[in-house]
């Protein structure tokens, strides 16, 4: 237990569009990134993550004021994790970047795992377009690849 | 409609890695990279490695109680509890009442009627391979053989699945040896191979192995047998306490430790006394962890969801005890009595069929050891 409250250090994140938040130290260094920056000594008042803008950084630093918190149990967590992932896409998909560049396994993780649960009835053309990706295949290459398992096209969701 | 996301290889990677077999295979046709990615070795390695740290869920055999009384594989899900799908065996239409299933491991599962056909097959991909049959035993003129026991598994040196099956070879109608046939799937052949068994089987136990990292084990007289897949050699590990008389053990796995469950055989509220070998193969770390009953159960079939012991009752109903909190569930609802089988069960996009091995196969079974 604490017996002193004196001295929490702080570390000052400075995101994309300039803008700065201060954080306790022990909140930051989830972020693997940062805290080999620390470690590295090469971060000095203020580190710079030119990855993530302050939209994006808000929402990470709630999840890791979360996380750091021990004294949370194992269900609440996962209640956290499950609520903190109901955003749109497009969000996800932002979080899932910034905590690549930043190294938060676990936040990775619950990201990957709800863009697979939303991806996992639709169709590949819903794939392509949310993934910005070319059918590089030919109409037959497709045809003749769909038709070795036809039946993994059954159930799928209308776009 | 959301779009323009330029995700790293290496995070799509891990998006893809946690979806469903049925994903992926639709998901082969999005792109050429998508396509060879899916169907790479890495990444089938790599989805199996994440569906590992998932509960498993559980492969259970039981008849059904209509009239054909015929053997059906039945997937349960684990958060659920409910029935995921009825596997079909399209090789077995002519005999199902004598199916077994020898092993179930990385998705791929083993099935024999009686030891003459198996079959490997993969629920997921729905990929599906007959063996080829197994060579029948040269004999002496008084001796006669029947199927003792089988087993399916994974050679972690190798990367190969082999299947062991075990007669037993009678002279004069007492039992004199013991043969063992091995199969690799990589050459598609059986071979014998010369093993000695150190202690017996007992007729009393359900020879259902626990594979467990390269190993096999089995239920045995006053001991446990394990079967090393790769170095192809048996041993085996003494039992915490010596089982009493009309007592039987089934061998499973709690949490990745080997656990034998001890009861008495012909009780009909039965106690069970759960031993739990904390550290493999150190005999001393046996530990009695649980004793619980009496309970109204036929027999223990093994452990499910960390600390859940599925069982049959004397009527061929599967319930689900939970060790915590000692309360009982019914799953499935049909079922003719006895033998219940119960394996668990992780889907995977593993290929039976190698690539390379077409062309031995083409030219018969007996030539493609030496081709490969």
């Amino acid at each position: 237990m604490a017996t002193t409250t004196t001295e929490t250090k702080m570390l000052t994140l400075c995101t994309s569009d300039k803008q700065q938040f201060q954080i306790e130290e022990t909140i930051a260094l989830q972020a693997v990134t940062i805290r080999n920056m620390v470690e590295d000594e090469c971060a000095s008042n203020v580190i710079p993550l030119p990855n993530v803008n302050s939209k994006i950084m808000i929402q990470i630093i709630e999840y890791l004021k979360k996380h750091v918190d021990s004294s949370v149990s194992k269900e609440d967590m996962e209640k956290f994790d499950s609520a903190f992932v109901e955003k749109k896409l497009s969000e996800i998909f932002d979080i899932i970047l910034a905590a690549n560049y930043l190294n938060i396994k676990n936040l990775l993780d619950i990201c990957c795992q709800r863009v697979a649960d939303v991806m996992k009835n639709k169709s590949p053309e819903w794939v392509r377009r949310t993934f910005n990706i070319v059918n590089d295949f030919t109409a037959e290459e497709e045809a003749k690849i769909r038709k070795e398992h036809e039946w993994a096209f059954e159930g799928v969701d209308e776009d | 409609m959301e779009s323009f996301y330029v995700v790293p290889e290496d995070v799509e990677k891990e998006i893809l890695s946690r979806l469903t077999v049925k994903s992926l295979l639709r998901f082969k046709c999005v792109c050429k990279s998508w396509h060879v990615l899916i169907e790479s070795q890495t990444f089938i390695d790599f989805h199996l490695s994440k569906a590992a740290t998932e509960e498993d869920n559980c492969l259970v055999l039981h008849r059904r109680r209509d009239f054909t009384k015929e053997y059906v594989a039945s997937v349960l899900c684990t958060q659920t509890l409910s029935l995921l799908v009825d596997l079909e065996f399209p090789y077995f239409e002519d005999n199902k009442m004598g199916i077994s299933i020898v092993g179930s491991c990385n998705g791929l599962v083993c099935l024999c009627d009686n030891g003459h056909l198996f079959a490997v097959f993969n629920p997921a991909t729905r990929e599906f391979k007959a063996l080829p049959i197994l060579p029948s035993a040269s004999l002496l003129p008084n001796e006669e053989f029947d199927f003792k026991a089988a087993a399916f598994g994974y050679d972690p040196i190798t990367k190969d699945y082999k299947v062991l099956q075990i007669s037993s070879i009678f002279n004069r109608h007492r039992l004199d040896h013991y043969l063992f046939q091995i199969y690799t799937l990589s050459t598609n052949t059986w071979r014998e191979i010369d093993a000695a068994m150190p202690a017996y089987f007992d007729e009393m136990y359900p020879l259902i192995n626990t594979y467990r990292k390269g190993v096999h084990h089995w239920p045995a007289y006053e001991a446990i047998l394990s079967f090393d897949i790769n170095r192809e050699v048996f041993g085996t590990i003494k039992l915490p306490t010596p089982t009493p008389p009309w007592h039987n053990q089934t061998l499973s796995l709690l949490n990745g430790s080997l656990a034998t469950i001890i009861y008495h055989l012909e009780a009909r509220c039965k106690s069970f006394d759960i031993w739990v070998m904390k550290e493999y193969g150190v005999e001393s770390s046996w530990t009695k962890q649980y004793t619980i009953g009496p309970l109204a159960i036929e027999m223990p079939l093994g452990f499910w969801k960390g600390g859940e012991l599925l069982m049959e009752t004397r009527k061929g109903k599967l319930i689900l005890y939970d060790l915590h909190t000692r309360k009982t569930k019914r799953l499935l609802g049909h079922g003719h009595p006895r033998p219940l089988q119960f394996y668990t069960y992780v889907e995977s996009l593993v290929l039976i069929k190698n690539k390379n091995q077409d062309v031995p196969r083409l030219l018969g079974h007996q030539n493609s050891a030496h081709l490969m």
